[in-house]
């Protein structure tokens, strides 16, 4: 009778760590709702708990809160603000709310504490694209393309910040190297063919390229291979 | 969301004070602004985040409210408006200047309805100025039929939806203007050309594809200026022009150039607002080229909301040359 009462005590009451866990897998089915709610059991536990707010924080980022993610992450980094993770999350938060000056404030954190990620010199690349602080988005572009050249999205950032920069012949470039990476994106064989035309006078190549982002669903290309690449 | 409604006079009282309100016609909800108020029609363009500026049909409640804003209606298509509208059927007419730029896209004529809906013509009727009426959709969503569409794609960008119910689906309103003295259409549409041409005769036909019309935009020829026209670092550019001894002018976004005269360049918004870029970029290029330079110099601006509309003009600029 004891041991089933024994059984039963365990059974009833998860560990931290078991709540945790369920939690994330709860996260990872796609179910941030119910992950939240072992999160918060986690937090109940233990109010020191700071992977868990961190995790909730994230979860919360899925259902895009993102004020009470910011909120969750802040918890977690008031624990511990040794890790970049918080700093990071919070970061990216912010930049879903287009707030990219606080943005940059944490991924400079989140930098600080871990040099080696590249994803934080990519999602500052993008916060600092937000700001319109071109040069400094290029050079973030280039420190994640340092580890790494496959990464078709960081080439067309980072050719967007080169036209905000005014610099089409580099912007064409890093085009040419985000459509080798990804034949599927038409808005870079768009830009890549419109730059082409407009500050190079390719007509051939741009038109080229204009018709493949047309065929690939960029119907805004129609208009300009009317205009410009008659037979 | 927005809030939807039959209220004329609160369309009214929103269009009046320069704000977007979604209107039923007979094909689908349009997005409505002050066609007069380039403010307004800035907001159109921001709101549809569309990529690049087309002419926008201006929509009255009668003919009479044309003269308005054009220099008049050649007889033939008078007799064309008498027998169609409302309906189906948009005129291609000669501009006066009170009609901003971006309704026209620098062009010197402007496309102009009456739709045939009740809802519209009452609000129409009870206004002092044209509707600039694009379709209540973002760029890339397809056409509203419903007010609840609107609601759906647009409800957080505008305050009301005049509810007209389900507009009926039909064909997009065919174009007509004059080219060379001779009656043209220029977009198939709703309105068969054997019915035009039992009115005015033999009309010709100027169209790019019958499958595939191009929309009003692209009627003719985009505004471009005549000199060559450079994109580039303008600091860079007026350098090398000023080593070549090139007379040019410059459009910047933002910033004035302490070095050259003050009547070679045109600054689009000193403030940086893309709005105001937008407002004053076909009169910057119309300026700059009456100038007795040999190029214009030009920047891109930022590639986001309507600075993407205005690279894309500056982008053809330079291409026609």
């Amino acid at each position: 009778m004891i041991w089933l009462c024994a059984i039963v005590l365990v059974s009833c009451a998860p560990t931290e760590q078991e709540l945790f866990d369920e939690g994330i897998k709860m996260m990872e089915s796609e179910q941030p709702e119910k992950s939240i709610e072992f999160f918060d059991r986690v937090i109940e536990k233990n109010e020191e708990n700071t992977a868990a707010y961190n995790a909730k924080g994230v979860a919360l980022f899925q259902q895009k809160k993102y004020d009470e993610a910011i909120e969750a992450f802040t918890s977690s980094i008031k624990l511990d603000s040794a890790s970049y993770k918080p700093f990071f999350n919070r970061g990216n938060a912010y930049l879903e709310k287009k707030a990219f000056k606080e943005a940059i404030v944490d991924y400079n954190y989140a930098n600080a504490l871990d040099p080696n990620q590249t994803d934080i010199y990519y999602n500052r690349g993008l916060a600092l694209l937000g700001l319109e602080k071109y040069e400094d988005a290029v050079f973030d572009f280039d420190m994640a393309l340092q580890q790494n050249r496959d990464q078709p999205l960081v080439h067309f950032n980072k050719a967007k910040a080169q036209l905000g920069n005014n610099n089409p012949l580099a912007a064409m470039e890093s085009l040419i190297n985000t459509v080798n990476l990804d034949n599927r994106n038409a808005y870079a064989y768009y830009l890549l063919g419109v730059t082409q035309m407009s500050a190079l006078s390719q007509k051939e190549e741009g038109c080229a390229n204009l018709k493949m982002a047309l065929s690939l669903g960029y119907a805004e290309s129609k208009t300009w291979i009317d205009d410009f690449c008659g037979e | 969301m927005a809030e939807l409604g039959t209220d004329i006079e609160k369309a009214k009282a929103l269009l009046q004070k320069g704000e977007l309100v979604a209107i039923p016609t007979e094909t689908v909800y349009g997005l409505a602004a002050n066609a007069l108020n380039p403010d307004a029609v800035a907001k159109i363009f921001e709101v549809k985040q569309r990529p690049s500026f087309d002419p926008l049909i201006v929509h009255v409640g009668s003919i009479e409210q044309i003269s308005r804003f054009t220099t008049g209606i050649p007889s033939p298509l008078r007799k064309l408006a008498e027998a169609f509208w409302p309906g189906p059927l948009t005129l291609i007419l000669p501009r006066k200047s009170n009609i901003p730029d971006l309704v026209t896209s620098g062009l010197e004529t402007v496309a102009v309805r009456i739709p045939d809906h009740s809802m519209t013509k009452a609000l129409l009727n009870i206004l002092d100025f044209p509707l600039a009426a694009p379709s209540a959709n973002p760029f890339g969503y397809i056409s509203p039929t419903k007010a609840g569409h609107v609601n759906d794609q647009l409800g957080n960008k505008i305050d009301y939806i005049l509810d007209g119910g389900i507009c009926e689906v039909g064909l997009e309103s065919t174009i007509v203007g004059m080219e060379d003295g001779q009656v043209t259409v220029l977009r198939l549409g709703g309105l068969d050309i054997s019915e035009i041409e039992k009115v005015v005769g033999r009309v010709s036909v100027s169209i790019h594809s019958s499958s595939n019309p191009r929309s009003p935009g692209m009627l003719k020829n985009h505004y471009a200026p005549t000199k060559p026209f450079v994109l580039g670092k303008l600091d860079d550019l007026i350098n090398r022009y000023d080593q070549k001894e090139i007379d040019f002018a410059v459009l910047s976004y933002d910033k004035k150039y302490p070095n050259i005269p003050e009547s070679r360049q045109f600054i689009l918004s000193p403030s940086r607002d893309l709005a105001e870029a937008a407002k004053n970029l076909f009169e910057g290029m119309r300026i700059l080229d009456k100038l007795d330079v040999s190029v214009i110099l030009a920047e891109l601006l930022p590639e986001e909301g309507l600075g993407t509309a205005i690279n894309d003009r500056l982008r053809r600029a330079a291409a026609d040359h």
